[in-house]
């Protein structure tokens, strides 16, 4: 292959999704023959799996072009002038959301047969909205992350209202795009200042122009990071921004709930981690502050209010926002330490977090179309397990996921300095018990409702469901060798995490 | 076998047998429970050989480990079992590895054995139970995860133990789930342990960070002890109380002992393993591992004992007024942990494990007998309707008996000996108001152990038709009680005392993992030694002949003994009332915040946004905004957050 060409073999990801949505566009009103539905989920899931298995393959094994950074292994390749970037990162961010996507895909098609919405543009939206989360992971500057941020908006806006005959969901897209809207701009306005003071939105320029900020213009700077930071922070639901999300979680079908909680969450974090550590760190810790703050009000407003929730939807919903204040916990530390600890801590409860809540609200979709909750440990064990070790982990119980996470993010918090901000989380973490805990109770010992019907579960939905709780044990138990038989989960997640901060840190 | 091998045993043969229950226990659940009886059916009999098995496996492996650790050199007496990295990230590197050591290994005999013992027992008692198999899954884990919890040699392995054992008493406390009293039973122990593991968690991370710039950033607990000395006293102080705290929620210390009373709502059986013999002592094991770090802090060790002291002496005094059988028991538990803490905190380490490890086996041995009776009057538990049960219960009588003089602490009981040993250290270690407290506790305990003997086996019945009926319990139930009043009786023989001809093999046993602490010179001076346990028993003979005369007349009634006292009886029966101090302090707080801060934080978010959009003309009809799903006040409150952010912006950062 012309070397010329190779070294754009690392944008193959990215370049795979975007096209993939495109010719999603194109099939949708072509395909006639046979079962459209049926190509049309294969294509979706073939070009997610290729997207994970590029990413993956990238990051074990590096291609012309990346350049390694640092001594932990972790490496960059730069586009376009340095507005796009492929990093140990945004490889990360893209094998995470096509992840996603592809353990959403089998209950997203069991909620478009029930419901009367079509399958194609399911498909093509869910496509655009990972896409868009892989422009998010290669933005080498604060507009590309902009695109990339209105991209997944706005195909979730689509996704959420697809299902016509749900009730509550055109509330909820009308919301969810009014108020979207308003973050966008404000958002917008954040860039503005932001440019206004350094003249560049370029990461890498942004870095260099912030240590040598004349201090006349260091107001601005703060003025276009704090709105920067409001806008950021309704993408990820943080208090007093969330209030949004308990309505549209809700009106959303369950499995979208999922990746609306998940993917959708966790490119706004690597955004966030993007501009504020590696774009603004020369700033210096002016904003750990208001990090602090926010991740604090998060975990406060989210408990008080998931504990009042009658219906687990909704209580799921607040309960994802006090993980939002977690995650900003770590994302403080990220901003008052110089090692990379802080961002690997993150990286880590990011995944953990993702593969933690696409289980438990897979789960919740499966659970409460067969019967409910209560003793469903009786009526279809093996998916009740899957339930409680996602709430386990949620509850950040340890040997699961939630617990190496929460074990990081704390540890991290109080080696930056955040005592007080790490006390709040390990009480919060304490009292989400008090919901976490009654349906882990009425799913083990609840009682029977009376006509015990046999679960109507697709294969696909299993083998979702088994893979993502799966997968929270193994990252929970870590390398655990008995009679030589190894499971390096964790050891890998940490590697991949680790070099994330590399990346990141000038 | 290899002492590796045999560890392996320990600790994986009750999780082999709780995942088979566990298989089971899906299986029963579409099998027909019979309707009438205390029937076996053929899947419940399986699941009952294996649930005793695992428990007896790790029994037999962990006395063969014993032994062989016996003809080892002392400072041979390790083993150790690593299974790799948990997770090793940033500077935070957690491996599985189990070690047993003189201390851990005692812990394992108790868990195992005593455990075993419960295990056989509990088929006796659940037999008929719809969710049999289920239960028994269940008490398996609870071993599995109490035996990580001993071995562990890193803290946040220990963790994982410890939120495992709770977890899983949980369950079993709220056992019958349909039952109210036993779910809010559950809740309560569930909201008074995170208010402890908020102490272990702080405690865990300030030690992690304290260790951090000497370059040893790790709970790995042997390292933790080699380095305990480089920490400033202050700092390793503050540690030491914030693990304690820990102990206070698992080992039921006031303030935070009010969960183990209500907890006695669970199965019989599940009060004797958890209530008493196992999971909590987890809280004066944990102290005695970490013996470095509490020696090196000794304000730490003297808040220990005087909590210990406090604890023993209320809890005993409470004890003497209840009027349920199990609550009695349940009381006396919570004293004499708090005894065990003295202890610590006098610095006889040794001591404290010792009575930890005489203590499982008469509480237990008092719980199961206690279960045997409660059994034998079909579910009654209240003492005003026993009596006169001594002819009815050849075997349970007895039992219940030796179970009451042990922990009565008559000589030549094992309560005797290890409680003997607490207050010699206590005087010896210059601490005269321990040992009196010790002493009163002493004399409080004989009183309402021979109280409860009275009521519920001398005299005439109380309830004629209850002690009609009354019956022995079948084999499975006896054969437990018969063997722990061996093990209640024998104990003793471990550490019977010089001067009156034994030999303290006990301590010795431990001295290789207490070496380095305060345990020397305990026993200073041999007549003193005397005089004290002299006078101790005077005081333990007169509690108890009191107590049981008092009580063994005709008609004697439940409550207070003298007319004069009835005021201050109610007081005390009623816990001294800490329980509602605390339940409105504490309990109630948090179930309240709950219940008014989200209407309260919605009003305030809501009328903000409100006051905003349309001014006062609203306010009226503000209240109860929750969540108003009016997509106008979200956004309102979000340009407040805005506003708030630019405005810190703003002033901090235009300099």
């Amino acid at each position: 292959m012309n070397t010329q060409l190779a070294t754009y073999l690392p944008l193959a990801p990215l370049a795979l999704l975007v096209l993939g949505a495109l010719l999603a566009l194109l099939l949708v009103p072509s395909v006639r023959h046979g079962d459209p539905d049926r190509t049309m989920a294969w294509h979706a899931g073939m070009v997610n799996l290729s997207a994970l298995v590029l990413s993956v393959t990238l990051w074990v094994r590096p291609v012309i072009g990346m350049e390694p950074v640092g001594a932990t292994g972790a490496f960059r390749a730069t586009y376009m002038g340095g507005a796009l970037v492929v990093d140990s990162l945004s490889l990360l961010l893209v094998a995470l959301a096509s992840a996603g996507a592809l353990l959403v895909l089998p209950g997203l098609m069991a909620a478009a047969d029930r419901g009367s919405f079509a399958h194609g543009e399911l498909h093509a939206l869910l496509l655009f909205a990972v896409a868009g989360s892989g422009v998010v992971a290669s933005a080498g500057d604060v507009f590309t992350g902009f695109l990339g941020l209105e991209i997944v908006a706005l195909s979730v806006y689509g996704l959420v209202g697809l299902d016509r005959s749900r009730p509550g969901a055109h509330e909820a897209v009308l919301k969810y795009l009014l108020l979207g809207a308003f973050a966008s701009a404000i958002l917008l306005l954040g860039m503005a200042f932001l440019f206004g003071a350094t003249g560049s939105l370029s990461l890498g320029r942004l870095q260099a122009a912030a240590v040598h900020l004349p201090p006349a213009r260091h107001g601005l700077v703060m003025l276009g990071l704090a709105a920067m930071v409001a806008g950021l922070a309704f993408k990820v639901a943080a208090a007093p921004f969330h209030m949004w999300s308990a309505d549209v979680y809700e009106g959303a079908v369950t499995p979208l709930t999922g990746f609306m909680a998940t993917v959708v969450k966790v490119t706004a974090f690597v955004f966030g981690l993007r501009l504020l550590v590696a774009g603004l760190a020369g700033v210096g810790t002016d904003w750990q502050p208001l990090l602090a703050a926010l991740a604090a009000a998060s975990m406060v407003v989210g408990n008080l209010m998931a504990m009042n929730q009658r219906k687990p939807k909704r209580m799921m919903a607040f309960s994802s926002v006090v993980h939002t204040g977690y995650m900003l916990v770590g994302l403080a530390a990220a901003a008052g330490s110089t090692g990379t600890d802080a961002v690997q801590a993150l990286v880590v409860y990011l995944v953990a977090y993702l593969l933690t809540n696409l289980a438990a609200f897979g789960c919740l979709d499966v659970l409460e179309r067969n019967g409910g909750l209560d003793g469903a440990m009786q009526r279809n064990p093996g998916l009740a397990t899957a339930f409680v070790v996602a709430l386990l982990s949620l509850v950040g119980f340890p040997m699961t996921a939630g617990f190496l996470g929460k074990y990081m993010v704390f540890s991290v918090a109080f080696g930056a300095g955040l005592g007080w901000l790490g006390v709040l989380a390990i009480l919060s973490s304490m009292v989400s018990l008090a919901y976490y805990m009654p349906l882990l109770f009425r799913v083990l010992s609840g009682a029977l409702p009376s006509p015990a019907a046999p679960p109507s579960l697709a294969t696909g939905e299993r083998v979702a469901l088994a893979v993502s709780s799966g997968l929270v044990l193994v990252l929970g138990a870590g390398i655990l060798a008995v009679a030589g038989w190894m499971v390096p989960g964790a050891h890998w997640v940490a590697q991949w995490a680790l070099q994330s901060g590399a990346v990141l840190l000038p | 076998m290899s002492h590796v091998a045999l560890l392996a045993w320990i600790l994986f043969a009750p999780l082999a047998a709780a995942a088979l229950n566990g298989l089971l226990a899906l299986r029963s659940a579409r099998v027909p429970v019979p309707v009438e009886g205390h029937h076996l059916r053929p899947m419940d009999r399986l699941a009952a050989g294996i649930g005793v098995a695992g428990p007896l496996a790790a029994a037999v492996a962990a006395w063969s480990l014993g032994f062989a650790f016996l003809a080892r050199d002392r400072s041979l007496r390790l083993t150790e079992l690593d299974l790799g990295t948990w997770f090793s990230m940033g500077q935070a590197h957690v491996t599985w590895l189990f070690r047993v050591d003189p201390l851990s290994l005692v812990m394992v005999l108790v868990v195992t054995t005593v455990g075993t013992l419960i295990h056989l027992y509990s088929v006796g008692y659940m037999a008929g139970d719809a969710g049999f198999p289920r239960f028994l899954t269940w008490l398996n884990l609870f071993t599995f995860a109490m035996l990580v919890l001993v071995t562990a040699r890193d803290l946040v392995v220990l963790f994982l133990g410890w939120e495992g054992v709770g977890v899983c008493s949980y369950l079993l406390i709220g056992y019958w789930f349909s039952d109210a009293a036993k779910a809010a039973a559950g809740l309560k122990a569930f909201v008074v342990n995170r208010i402890g593991d908020l102490g272990l968690l702080l405690g865990m991370f300030l030690l992690f960070w304290s260790m951090a710039p000497g370059g040893q950033a790790s709970l790995d607990i042997d390292l933790l002890s080699a380095h305990v000395t480089k920490l400033s006293v202050p700092l390793a102080t503050a540690a030491a109380v914030l693990l304690f705290v820990g102990a206070m929620g698992k080992s039921a210390q006031v303030p935070l002992h009010i969960w183990l009373p209500d907890a006695m709502a669970g199965p019989t059986p599940v009060s004797a393993l958890i209530h008493a013999a196992t999971m909590v002592t987890a809280g004066v094991y944990m102290v005695a591992r970490m013996h470095p770090l509490y020696h090196h802090a000794p304000a730490a060790l003297a808040f220990i004992g005087s909590l210990g002291a406090l604890t023993a002496l209320v809890a005993a005094t409470v004890a003497c007024t209840q009027t349920n059988i199990k609550r009695v028991i349940a009381w006396s538990t919570v004293s004499q942990l708090g005894y065990m803490f003295m202890g610590l905190g006098a610095g006889a380490f040794s001591a404290g494990i010792y009575h930890l490890f005489t203590h499982a086996f008469f509480k237990a041995l008092f719980f199961l007998s206690a279960g045997a009776v409660i059994h034998a009057l079909h579910g009654e538990e209240e003492l005003g309707r026993m009596g006169g049960l001594w002819s009815k219960l050849r075997v349970t009588g007895p039992a219940f008996v030796l179970a009451a003089a042990a922990n009565a602490g008559l000589p030549p009981l094992s309560g005797f000996v290890s409680k003997d040993a607490i207050l010699v250290a206590t005087w010896n270690a210059h601490h005269p108001v321990w040992f009196a407290v010790g002493l009163l506790t002493a004399g409080l305990t004989a009183f309402y152990s021979f109280r409860l003997v009275a009521l519920v086996l001398a005299g005439p019945p109380r309830d004629a038709h209850l002690a009609e009926h009354a019956h022995e319990a079948g084999w499975a139930m006896t054969l437990p009680l018969v063997l722990l009043a061996v093990g209640a009786v024998g104990a003793g023989v471990l550490e019977w005392p010089h001067e009156l001809g034994g030999t303290l093999w006990f301590s010795a046993w431990l001295e290789p993992v207490f070496y380095p602490s305060l345990d020397h010179g305990v026993h200073a001076n041999a007549v003193v030694d005397i005089i004290l346990t002299v006078g101790s028993v005077a005081v333990v003979a007169t509690g108890a002949a009191i107590g049981f005369s008092l009580h063994a007349r005709d008609g004697a009634s439940t409550g207070a003994p003298l007319t004069g006292l009835q005021g201050l009886w109610a007081t005390v029966k009623r816990g001294w009332h800490v329980d509602e101090v605390l339940e409105r302090v504490v309990v109630r707080p948090v179930v309240f915040s709950s219940r008014a801060a989200a209407p309260f934080l919605d009003f305030l978010l809501g009328w903000g946004a409100r006051g905003f959009v349309q001014g006062l003309a609203l306010a009226g009809r503000g209240l109860a905004v929750a969540q108003s799903g009016l997509a106008r006040h979200y956004a309102m409150v979000m340009l407040g957050g805005l506003v708030a952010l630019v405005a810190w912006a703003v002033l901090s950062g235009g300099r």
